[in-house]
Order: structure tokens, then sequence, then C-alpha cells
């Protein structure tokens, strides 16, 4: 396919030219423009659940004229000149209030959701509050991560409408879960906990408990050792690196460099 | 209680060529063969079509098809439906839960019968309409239904509420 020339568009009345099939919110970023979100990460494919990117777009019509959509940034590819986004309209902001305003009473605990309902002036929800331990709000960065990045796909979204949940197989410890973290990593709401204990990493949300590998020379954790097996099989590193803490790693090539007298 | 055979599993998986993307007509045929989807048969979906354990199970959740619990051997399906529900389905309804002792959802412990309640059928001139195996009967009474009851119980049944089981 030919590479297309790219598109002229309006953003927050700013006049720019774009790549088609950039989004809004690739767009945006580059020109500084802010706009909240919680479900995206830029490593991790788009799924746009979150819905707080939500942005005002005026799509030209062939026989003139502009028709008005509200789309979400993060999933939104520009493809039409002559586009024109608002960020910050005020129907913008409404959608959005009131997008925070669900969240907030979903997850009434969840310091960035309340933080970011704030800077909205929302402090309180008018929706009813079910269950004020909730702190997952399903956005599904955690399972996008440990099938896209990590490759295990240990987790994913079980069920349908209010009994929709993050879980395991069969809510039981998993056998895919190495452990890593990488979805305590990227969760937007801090909804998954993990616990070091007896010399063990416990990711409690997925029932799931792996060993700690401990450094040769100190004795301190390294990390799960299913992790370290796991980068083991897939790229070739010195075997130090998996015996030894970042400390002693350190310190025995030092050693190294100065008995070597380079 | 149903033992799930490796055998019969593979030959549904032969059958869809071990296909992931036939994944969900798998998962039906061994929905109809054991009238619920066993967890071996799960993990070993998974480990043949080379599927992540993870994808399996949220599907298996997400269709109404798929039960992961067994069911009966008869399926009753009580029409809820505005038609059915303001010509007296919920007494339909109550009669068998009363009758089975079970639940909407539930099955009896001796794995004859499955109740649940769906919104509409299609046949509203017919209501209140009950399925039991995949035969509609309308204009269902409490006293129409407890004969019915007793007249399926031991009786071979499918499981199913499909219309091509014609007799
Ligand atoms: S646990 Fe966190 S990352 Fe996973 S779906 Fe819930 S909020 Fe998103
Ligand atoms: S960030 Fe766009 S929908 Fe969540
Ligand atoms: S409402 Fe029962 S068949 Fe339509």
């Amino acid at each position: 396919m030919l590479r297309s020339d790219p598109l002229k568009i309006t953003i927050d009345g700013i006049e720019t030219e774009v790549e088609k099939e950039t989004t809004i919110l690739q767009l945006a970023k580059k020109l500084g423009i802010e706009i909240p979100t919680l479900c995206h990460h830029d490593a991790i494919s788009t799924y746009g659940a979150c819905r707080v990117c939500t942005v005002e777009v005026g799509i030209p019509r062939s026989g003139g004229g502009k028709r008005t959509r509200m789309v979400t940034a993060c999933n939104y590819p520009i493809r039409d000149n002559g586009l024109n986004i608002n960020t910050k309209s005020e129907r913008v902001l409404a959608v959005r209030k009131m997008i925070l305003e669900l969240l907030l009473a979903r997850c009434p605990g969840v310091k960035r959701i309340q933080d970011m309902a704030k800077e909205y002036e929302i402090t309180e929800s008018r929706f009813p509050i079910e269950n004020p331990e909730e702190e997952c709000i399903l956005c599904g960065l955690c399972t996008r991560v440990c099938q896209e990045i990590i490759g295990k796909s240990a987790i994913s979204l079980v069920g349908r409408g209010f009994e929709r949940k993050v879980l395991t197989p069969f809510d039981e410890p998993s056998e895919d879960c190495i452990a890593c973290g990488a979805c305590a990593y990227v969760c937007p709401t801090g909804a998954i906990k993990i616990v070091q204990e007896d010399g063990k990493l416990t990711i409690k949300n997925w029932k799931t408990s792996r060993e700690l590998a401990k450094c040769l020379e100190c004795g301190e954790y390294v990390g799960s050792e299913a992790v370290l097996q796991y980068i083991k099989e897939r790229v070739s590193l010195p075997e130090d690196i998996f015996k030894l803490c970042e400390k002693c790693r350190r310190k025995k090539l030092q050693k190294e460099l100065i008995t070597t007298g380079k | 209680m149903l033992r799930s055979d490796p055998i019969k599993v593979k030959e549904i998986l032969k059958h869809y060529k071990y296909e992931q993307s036939s994944l969900i007509h798998i998962l039906q045929d061994i929905q109809v063969e054991y009238r619920y989807l066993p967890k071996e048969t799960m993990l070993f979906v998974a480990r043949e079509l080379k599927i992540p354990l993870s994808r399996i199970y949220s599907v298996a959740n997400f269709y109404n098809a798929f039960s992961l619990k067994p069911k009966g051997k008869h399926l009753i399906s009580v029409c809820l439906g505005t038609a059915c529900h303001v010509r007296g389905g919920k007494r339909i309804a109550e009669e068998v839960e009363r009758t089975l002792n079970v639940k909407s959802g539930e099955t009896t412990p001796d794995l004859e019968f499955t109740l649940e309640t769906v919104n509409c059928l299609g046949a509203c001139a017919l209501g209140p309409v009950v399925v039991v195996d995949g035969h509609y009967y309308g204009q269902m009474t409490s006293l129409k239904m407890k004969k019915l009851l007793s007249s399926s119980k031991g009786g071979r049944g499918n499981g199913k509420n499909e219309k091509d089981n014609k007799s």
C-alpha cells in the first residue's frame, strides 16, 4: 500500500498534520495535550474499557457539515481529513464526569480514581456502592500484559456483566503463572496484591505462590525462581545473572575488571 | 456420574481438525456429549490445541450454552418472557421448583432434571410455554406440568432443548 499523505486536522483549536491511523491519544501526547486514561498502556494493545479518555470528534460529512461523535481517544484511529477533535468541550467534561462517578461508585477506595474524580470536582458518586472493597475496574490490562508481553496467559476475564472478574482458570492456583508481577505492575488501581513471605512470592488474587531464589553470595532474594527459569529458557545470558543479586553481580564484575587490570 | 473419556474428546478434536478457531464448536460438542464441560476435558483441549487454559475457561464461562456443572438428563425451560409471564409462567416455574426442589439454573441431585427460565421462546401465542428436551408444550397449567414431570422422569432425554430432537 502506498503511504498516504498526512491528514490535516484540528485538535483543541490547533491545526496540525498527522499520519493516517494515528490514534487521537498518540497525537494528543505528541502535542502535550493531556487526556486521562486508565486502561491504556503504550506497550499493550488497546481495549477501550474504561472510557475516561472520551473526547468529541467532528467528522466532516461528504455533503458538507460535520457530525459529532463521542469516541475513546485511545483506540480511535484518525482517518479523515478535516477532523475536528475537542478534548475539553463541555460535552466531553460532562461525559467524563459521569464515567468517573460510575468508576468511583465501583471502586470508592481507589486513590487513583479518587484523585482523577477530584480533578473533575467529584468527591462523591450519586450511584450506589455495591462493594466498598472493590478495586478492579475490569480494564483487562493485567490479562493483556500476561498474554502479550509475558506470553503466559495465566489469567483472563471471566463471566459477563456484573459477574465479570479477572480469574485464573477455575479460580485455582495457576500452573502457568510464574509470579512475575507484571499484572500488578500495570494495574491502574492497585487491585492485585503480592506478598512475600516464607521465601515465597504469592499473588493473592491468583492464589499462586512461587519460590524465591536467593543470591549465592549474600543470600538476598533475587526474584521468583520460576521467572528466572523462564528468562533462562528464552534468552542466553551469563549464568551469574540467575545466581547473584544485582549488587553482588556488580561487585563481581568490578573485581574482575580490576584483576584483569583493564 | 459421567466420566469424561479422552477418546470421545479426541474424536471431537479430530473432527474439527484440531483447529484452534473451532474452539467453540468443540466445546459445544463436548457439552452435548457430557451435558457439561468436565474440568479434565478443558485441560485436555487446552493442551491438545495449544490454547491457554485461561482462554478456554473464559469462553466456557461466557456462553450460556456451556455449563461447568453437570446438567440433568432432562432440561426444562420455563418461559418467563413478557407474554408467558402475564399468562402465569411464573406459577409454572414455581410449580417445577416446588416439585423438584430446585431453583432456576439448578439440577436435581439425581441428575434427572435441570431447570432454567428463559425470556421468550418465540411462541408467545402458546403461552405459557415450557420446553422439555426440545418439545414445546403450550398453554401450560400447574397440573399439566406435574404430569409432564412424572412422565419425563426415567425417560431417555437428551439434556438439551434443541428442535432437532424430533420424535
Ligand atoms: S486487576 Fe487491575 S489490571 Fe486487572 S482488570 Fe482489574 S483493574 Fe485492570
Ligand atoms: S484509556 Fe481509552 S478507554 Fe480506557
Ligand atoms: S414470552 Fe414465552 S414464548 Fe414469548
